[in-house]
């Protein structure tokens, strides 16, 4: 993974002095609040409904070994020994004290850690894949090119005040977007060249985004050569900062301007303005893209032989407990004799997401011991072990078990994306952890679970949609009616290379009665799939809302 | 008749606070001032948006008598804020054995 | 020459000011300075000598009596102005200043880099308005060389502001090299 030199050190460094600065010209009252809000944004730190909450910065959700010990670290020394993986893979706080936030930032920074623009309207933590140099279907490593971004976008003097926040994504393969990136401020897919001989470039998309106006990203131009990456982002950039709106923060975010414009007025625009730069000093070089990708070189593999019968053999294991984990959590990976771990955070009775301190050494010491200690977060907020030679799984899941991080449940209803909703969140209009455990408490039988399938289920709190809800297959939002919960189910909803919006199914539904829905819902699709082959995605697709809303609504109850 | 108290997020640490008679702020929701003009609500405001040292965007909040005459906010936001997330923040021991105990079963 | 130095003119003219200003050696410093912002209808200021700052607008209208006077003239702009349409107007004046309306809007920024990275203006480029110690540096980083910060803002908070970074990523006006071009 990338390692600081000194000048990135540097840079963190000052970072975290000066936010210091920054805080006790705040405490001491030469800075008034609104000074200090987008100040304390940009390094992360925001107000919730009971303290400040700390968002650090996990650049595409890569972490090592100490990194993830340093993060336990400081949940147990600033806050109450646990934290939050969110959704664009980082990691949040709930409990710092503002005085002590640049201690804990500078106890990061030892372990080449920040919190830098975390939050704000400048461009945020860059996302990728969680399955990125590991996958078997990617073409390129995606982390390279977010390195590069991350440290174009890492305090750039002309995009620390956009119209609104600003979110990118990458995905190094092309047939498998597990990155969202056509719900992001832009997406970039890398795609090989156009002639056999030449390297790979990008396919830039513009203009995604969930929220208010949920959106899918349109392309802005169809091949960058991979030189002109930055030049391209930056120009995309200076469109913006100089276009979008800024009198309605509702209407500000990129995919406005986009929608205003048209996708092809807006890429000429950016077109038009990358002429004038492109051949500037912003072209990458050869030198840069090595040094970097020299950091992600492959681990010291060593030479085994497949691995995939064995893998295979074990989930049909009579250990049910271990077949169903291995069936569900573990993903072939690129290399023979190895498997990708996935660690569902979202075991029964838990705030999705969530991990306590004792849990996330535990996984760093499975990383050490078994994965050359490297640990991904995903977006899904489940935490990956890359590279786990395949004959230890059985060991792994016994020691992941004894800390209740074996739920055997990724890509099942209950592998659920949550937001942390009106428990903690200033905007919230409902609570959202609280469906997501009632729900995975409701469908107790294992089997039934893994009969449905692979299922995404995303709920929010409010409409600013942190919780992915209209990309997933089934969306819940949560809303505020006259003082009471309610809450609106979706259905159709895929953040992937198919991305599709979900559409409300009927009225929104009080929170006694929302869990029931879901079950009648996955009811409904069981005893009409054509078989156990047709995904729910593509049952809702194929048979539309009718069979749902018959089961649900049918009675006239609620019409 | 409406009764209201003024509420913000102490600077120091973010925690909600209420102001209470005395001018002072307090982490308990029930010891703020209950304020039931809207003439003194809005001086009691302003006063207090010119306390940023200690207290952040402050507001005022609908609260109402409760049994024994306590004094409880109306809205779902306002209770949790002044309770404490409705979730259990760690998992408990109990869920831990639970859990290992249905693995088990699982696997037996 | 105006702006002064602080220890050249150790009292407060009336109507002049403290700003922060990037020396010639790149060093921030506090000067004082005597430049008098204009609107459209104002008077001239009865002194000739006082360096005035007047809209385009203005310098239009009012050319004639603009180079009659002693005085330099420079003038300022908003923040959300296109520099496509302005910068040739801007061109010659020894001061450009830009109108931060507020510290969160950002157009700014990108007025400041295009008028010097595209359209070459080589003058004294100075923000004021909303401008506030904790945005200097990104400024300075766009091209801004001086800065009249928002009343009660404290100037040698600016100044140490300005020096909180040794290090970019990005390149500037003076070296547009980004850092991957630059890493020894």
């Amino acid at each position: 993974m990338y390692r600081y030199d000194h000048y990135d050190q540097a840079l963190v460094d000052q970072r975290v002095a000066q936010f210091r600065d920054q805080i006790s010209r705040r405490l001491s009252g030469e800075i008034t609040e609104d000074e200090f809000k987008p100040l304390r944004l940009q390094n992360g730190v925001y107000m919730q409904l009971h303290a400040y909450m700390l968002r650090v910065a996990i650049p595409y959700g890569l972490l090592s070994s100490d990194q993830l010990r340093m993060l336990a670290q400081v949940s147990r020394t600033y806050d109450r020994g646990y934290g939050h993986f969110s959704t664009r893979q980082n990691i949040q706080y709930n409990w710092p004290r503002l005085q002590d936030v640049p201690d804990l930032l500078a106890d990061l920074a030892t372990v080449q850690m920040h919190a830098i623009q975390t939050s704000g309207n400048c461009i945020r933590n860059t996302t990728s894949d969680h399955l990125a140099g590991v996958a078997r279907d990617e073409l390129v490593d995606p982390r390279v090119y977010c390195e590069i971004i991350r440290q174009w976008s890492t305090l750039h003097p002309e995009f620390a005040f956009l119209p609104r926040k600003f979110k990118i994504a990458v995905t190094g393969a092309p047939t498998a977007d597990r990155a969202a990136v056509r719900v992001h401020d832009i997406g970039v897919r890398a795609i090989p060249g156009p002639g056999p001989d030449d390297p790979h470039g990008f396919q830039i998309l513009v203009g995604g985004g969930l929220g208010r106006t949920p959106r899918i990203a349109e392309i802005c131009r169809e091949f960058l050569p991979r030189e002109h990456l930055l030049s391209y982002l930056e120009a995309i950039l200076r469109v913006y900062n100089r276009y979008g709106r800024r009198d309605n923060k509702f209407k500000a975010r990129i995919k406005i301007l986009v929608g205003a414009l048209g996708i092809e007025a807006f890429s000429q625009q950016v077109e038009a303005e990358w002429a004038l730069i492109r051949d500037g000093a912003m072209q990458l070089t050869q030198a840069e893209f090595d040094r970097v990708a020299a950091d992600f070189a492959d681990p010291g593999y060593a030479a085994l032989e497949s691995s995939d019968l064995f893998v295979q053999s074990l989930a049909l294991s009579k250990d049910r407990a271990l077949g169903r984990f291995v069936a569900s959590n573990v993903i072939p990976h690129k290399q023979p004799g190895y498997s990708i771990v996935m660690i569902s955070l979202k075991a029964k009775g838990k705030p999705p997401g969530d991990a306590t301190a004792e849990q996330m050494e535990l996984v760093a010491e499975l990383a050490d011991r078994y994965g050359f200690g490297r640990i991904v977060v995903a977006h899904e907020q489940n935490l990956v072990l890359p590279d786990v030679e395949s004959r230890h799984l059985p060991d792994l899941h016994a020691r992941l078990s004894a800390l209740d991080l074996a739920e055997p449940n990724i890509g099942k209803v209950t592998d659920i994306i949550a937001c942390p909703g009106l428990d903690y969140c200033n905007l919230a209009n409902a609570r959202s952890i609280p469906i997501a455990t009632r729900i995975s408490d409701k469908i107790e039988d294992l089997d039934y679970l893994h009969d449905l399938g692979d299922i995404s289920l995303n709920i929010s709190g409010c409409i600013n949609a942190c919780g992915h809800h209209h990309v997933g297959n089934i969306g819940i939002l949560g809303i505020d009616k006259q003082g009471e919960e309610f809450y609106q189910l979706m259905l159709g909803g895929s953040p992937g290379d198919d991305a599709s919006i979900g559409k409300i199914l009927g009225p929104a539904l009080p929170s006694a009665e929302i869990v029931d829905a879901v079950a009648n819902v996955l009811r409904t699709y069981i005893d009409n799939r054509e078989s156990a082959d047709e995904r729910f995605l593509d049952y809702v697709r194929r048979a539309g809302f009718e069979p749902f809303k018959e089961q649900l609504y049918g009675s006239n109850d609620h019409v | 008749m409406k009764l209201w108290i003024i509420t913000g997020s102490a600077t120091e640490s973010g925690a909600p606070i209420y102001l209470q008679s005395s001018g002072r702020w307090t982490h308990k929701l029930s010891a703020g001032h209950p304020i039931s003009s809207e003439d003194e609500r809005q001086s009691l405001l302003e006063a207090a948006r010119g306390q940023q040292k200690l207290v952040c965007d402050p507001y005022w909040i609908e609260v109402r008598r409760a049994e024994l005459g306590h004094l409880a906010p109306v809205s779902l936001r306002e209770k949790i804020r002044a309770e404490g997330p409705t979730i259990s923040l760690r998992p408990v021991p109990q869920q831990l054995v639970a859990t290992a105990s249905r693995t088990a079963a699982a696997s037996a | 020459m105006v702006p002064t130095t602080m220890s050249e003119t150790p009292e407060l003219h009336p109507g002049a000011r403290r700003i922060v200003r990037v020396g010639a050696s790149g060093k921030p410093e506090i000067a004082i300075d005597h430049w008098q912002r204009l609107g459209d209808d104002d008077p001239f200021p009865s002194l000739d000598a006082l360096p005035v700052l007047v809209t385009l607008a203005r310098a239009e209208r009012d050319r004639q009596a603009l180079e009659q006077r002693t005085g330099a003239w420079g003038v300022w702009v908003p923040g959300n102005a296109d520099p496509e349409q302005i910068a040739e107007r801007l061109r010659d004046r020894v001061l450009v200043a830009i109108e931060v309306t507020k510290f969160t809007d950002g157009r700014h920024y990108s007025l400041a880099r295009l008028l010097r990275d595209r359209y070459g203006f080589t003058g004294e480029l100075r923000a004021f308005g909303d401008v506030l110690p904790d945005q200097l540096s990104y400024m300075q980083r766009c091209g801004y060389s001086s800065f009249e910060l928002a009343p009660g803002k404290s100037l040698e908070t600016g100044l140490r502001c300005l020096t909180a970074f040794s290090v970019s990523y990005q390149g500037n006006t003076t070296d547009p090299r980004p850092l991957y071009r630059r890493r020894a």
